[in-house]
């Protein structure tokens, strides 16, 4: 299944042209195509709320596909069109059963080239998004947009800047014959430029958001960008297995088990247009000691790398093949807020999509079983250790204090 | 954990054992026991994985005010095992643990590799044992509780006041209650944990790449041995009570009552809801699969979808029937191809004693009519609906 998986065929970007990946998949029954596009560097605050206002807004139609027009053919499959929007990241998907894999290409593609972006759907957008106070999006991407100074102007410069075909990755994944899914792209991409070049003026960072939205904050352990692309990426990622996957996990065993600071606690691979950023987080509430909280828990932590043995290393090389395999067990590599990707067909080509950004293309079964043969217990223990003493570690507290409803000795502080 | 996402899959599933001959040519084979326990193997995927979902009923057992929470508690004593050691057991082979507590039922439920699933079969008899907790397990748990309390969003706070709403106390929220987990012992737990392990009220399936007799035969080994326990009597079949409309801190909410899995009005309720999350994407969706009367819940931070929903026309919520129906439809196939949701259908199913199935299902999806649909929406955001705060 690994190889069926990993199977890919590759079309290297020409001028104008994007990155295209196309993953057969024996047994699927639709086809679905991914369009990656990251944000131009450097966003200001209001640059980052054209971004979203933008992203949240592709779907809404384009210059020959009316809104309706994409829920009706977009939805041939029963899954619909979906537009997940990262800080520095959009990523474009449609899907369709196996024959309407042109309707699929051309419907997505339309999106990320041909958007309509009508002052009535950006204006809805930014409403939705202000309206917008769940933890899990707070936590996702702390930075606060500047919606109150957003215009015309943001807007075009934003879309010529990120929007140009060079800059994307493709993946069409599932029910595709080889080679066709890359003709469909190249088709549909193959016109000139849709979108002016522009580009992004220097402007005020946006402020960032110290707080999470809740009664419950976070104590996070936040890394350094990883790529494919280095040479230390499968063993990085088998440590980060074993600090914070499933619940043998340093994290379940340290956090909950044995301090009993937090009922969830893991190893987060979140996508980036610098790279995958692991962060390790745990939900904390009604802590009175946070910092010091924090500061025993990386100990600990520290701790139980140094015991790591070769059963821990063993379950760490299993849960990583899993884990690049996407069987759906043991999954850190996250999709959008609170969303692990899952085996799906659509969340395997976003998967795809996005680590062709970053040098993905190399992670094939041979060569995962090579890198993880040349990881013995010393250099795993390493590696561990390296995640928690290049990390920065943080606390962002809760906007509200636990109430614990109906609990007398939680509000006693027993908790 | 609680099931607090839409897992909303439909299983062909019944109780009674299958003529001999139909199960010596089927994938399949399906069979209840002398102790009341059920069993399901269907063996006719081929990727080299499998899911076992243990499935223990909520019948006889259902929580109450003094007793709100005790299910939850137990569900994560029940999934550590005796010893606390079956997480670490499992986890170096490649098996992954997963245990949920809903209204109607506790799963626990292990998936990994086909050649690991006698590692499976030895987890889940650990479970099966007797438990063994201290007092410092318990005071720590109820620790644990508050901090898994504390990520409730406001849509799971929603959702449990309609479900009060609708039905009072046979709707309380399968989390339970901080209060009186506080004052479980560990004797509560104990107790509990002896009524359940009986055959009466639960159910195995095992979906995958699989040999059917040999694990249809680990399967009557690990069940088998069980006493019978007390006969489970559904107590929650009741017509909702409806009380008074309730709001929330945050969110608003509307839901529809609907019957159960495997009935017309259910699935029209489902697929309006479908388009619903169309046409206004900040509205969220949720439903337990049980075959006992259930909502379908919808809500949304603010008031102002509820509105536009309420408002549009006819004939416009008619032309998203093509676009709902196809979603029901990919939506019902899914669980055919997700062991995971499945064998929780599957158990909830087999525990309730009910005939869904799959077949059926589609051909209802099939033949979704207008009125059916538009009757769907109505119950959804209608004057009927149960509400949760706001007006139109």
């Amino acid at each position: 299944m690994i190889s069926a998986l990993l199977a890919a065929a590759i079309l290297q970007p020409a001028v104008n042209l994007p990155l295209v990946r196309e993953f057969p998949m024996p047994g699927a029954d639709r086809v679905t195509v991914a369009i990656v596009v990251p944000a131009p560097q450097n966003l200001s605050g209001r640059h980052l709320a054209a971004w979203y206002a933008i992203g949240d807004s592709l779907i809404d139609g384009t210059t020959e596909f009316s809104r309706n027009a994409i829920w009706e053919y977009g939805t041939q499959s029963g899954v619909p069109p979906r537009v997940r929007v990262f800080s520095d990241l959009i990523i474009v998907q449609v899907t369709a059963p196996p024959a309407g894999i042109d309707v699929a290409a051309h419907i997505a593609s339309a999106m990320v080239r041909r958007p309509k972006l009508r002052d009535e759907d950006l204006a809805e957008a930014v409403v939705r998004r202000r309206q917008q106070s769940d933890a899990w999006s707070s936590w996702a991407d702390p930075h606060v947009p500047d919606w109150d100074n957003l215009d015309a102007k943001y807007i075009e410069e934003v879309k010529g800047a990120a929007f140009q075909p060079e800059r994307m990755v493709v993946c069409i994944a599932g029910a595709v014959p080889t080679g066709r899914g890359i003709a469909e792209i190249q088709k549909q991409f193959s016109q000139r430029n849709e979108i002016p070049k522009a580009r992004v003026r220097l402007g005020e960072n946006p402020k960032v958001k110290a707080t999470i939205p809740g009664i419950a904050g976070t104590f996070e352990w936040t890394g350094t960008p990883i790529t494919a692309r280095d040479a230390n990426f499968v063993h990085r990622i088998a440590a980060l297995m074993a600090l914070g996957v499933g619940k043998e996990g340093t994290m379940t065993r340290i956090l909950r088990e044995s301090l009993g600071y937090s009922y969830r606690q893991e190893v987060v691979v979140w996508p980036t247009a610098r790279g995958w950023v692991p962060r390790m987080v745990a939900w904390r509430a009604g802590s009175s000691e946070p910092i010091e909280e924090l500061t025993k828990a990386t100990e600990a932590m520290a701790e139980d790398v140094e015991a790591w043995d070769e059963s821990t290393l063993a379950r760490a090389k299993v849960m990583t093949v899993s884990a690049l395999a996407g069987n759906g067990l043991f999954q850190p590599f996250w999709g959008g807020p609170n969303e692990v990707l899952s085996a799906s067909v659509e969340d395997r080509a976003v998967f795809w999509a996005y680590a062709s950004l970053v040098g993905g293309e190399q992670l094939t079964p041979d060569f995962l079983a090579q890198v993880l043969k040349d990881l013995d217990l010393e250099k795993f223990k390493a590696e561990g250790k390296a995640v928690l003493d290049q990390a920065s570690a943080g606390v962002r507290p809760a906007e509200e204090t636990p109430d614990w409803p109906s609990n007398e000795a939680a509000n006693s502080g027993s908790f | 954990m609680l099931a607090s996402v839409l897992a909303l899959l439909l299983v062909p599933g019944r109780t009674a054992v299958v003529p001999t001959g139909e199960q010596n040519d089927s994938p399949r084979r399906r069979e209840v026991l002398p102790n009341g326990a059920a069993y399901l193997v269907d063996s006719s995927m081929r990727n080299g994985q499998f899911c076992m979902t243990l499935t223990i009923s909520a019948d006889n057992v259902r929580d109450s005010e003094t007793t709100h929470g005790l299910r939850h508690v137990w569900e994560h004593f029940l999934a550590q095992g005796p010893k606390r050691d079956v997480d670490a057991f499992l986890e170096v082979r490649g098996l992954g643990l997963s245990a949920i507590t809903t209204r109607d039922a506790t799963f626990v439920q292990i998936q990994g590799p086909s050649e690991q699933i006698a590692a499976a079969f030895e987890a889940m008899k650990r479970i099966l044992g007797p438990l063994e907790i201290q007092v410092s397990d318990l005071e720590r748990e109820k620790k644990i509780m508050a901090q898994e309390w504390a990520l409730r969003s406001w849509r799971d706070s929603v959702s449990a006041a309609a479900w009060k709403t609708a039905f009072a106390d046979f709707g309380l929220d399968p989390f339970g209650d901080l209060r009186a987990i506080q004052q479980f012992t560990v004797g509560d737990i104990e107790s509990l944990h002896r009524r359940q392990m009986v055959g009466n009220g639960m159910a195995c399936v095992v979906i995958g790449d699989v040999d059917r007799d040999i694990t249809a035969a680990r399967v009557t080994e690990l069940l088998g041995s069980l006493p019978p326990g007390d006969e489970r009597y559904a107590d929650n079949e009741e017509e909702p009570i409806s009380v008074p409309p309730t709001s929330t801190r945050i969110g608003f909410g509307r839901a529809a009552v609907v019957s159960g899995l495997g009935t017309p009005g259910t699935l029209a309720t489902i697929a309006a809801a479908f388009a619903i999350r169309l046409q206004e994407s900040s509205v969220s969706l949720v439903y337990t699969p049980t075959t006992r009367p259930g909502l379908v819940v919808l809500s949304c931070e603010d008031m102002a979808p509820f509105q536009r929903l309420a408002a549009l026309d006819p004939s416009e919520q008619a032309a998203l029937l093509p676009v709902a129906k196809r979603m029901l439809l990919q939506w019902i196939g899914q669980a055919e191809n997700d062991p995971v949701i499945a064998g929780q259908i599957q158990g909830i199913i087999m525990v309730q004693g009910r005939a869904v199935n799959f077949q059926s299902m589609r051909e209802q999806a099939n033949g979704l009519s207008s009125d059916a649909f538009l009757a769907g929406w109505a119950r959804l955001v209608g004057p009927e609906s149960v509400r949760v705060g706001g007006t139109e």
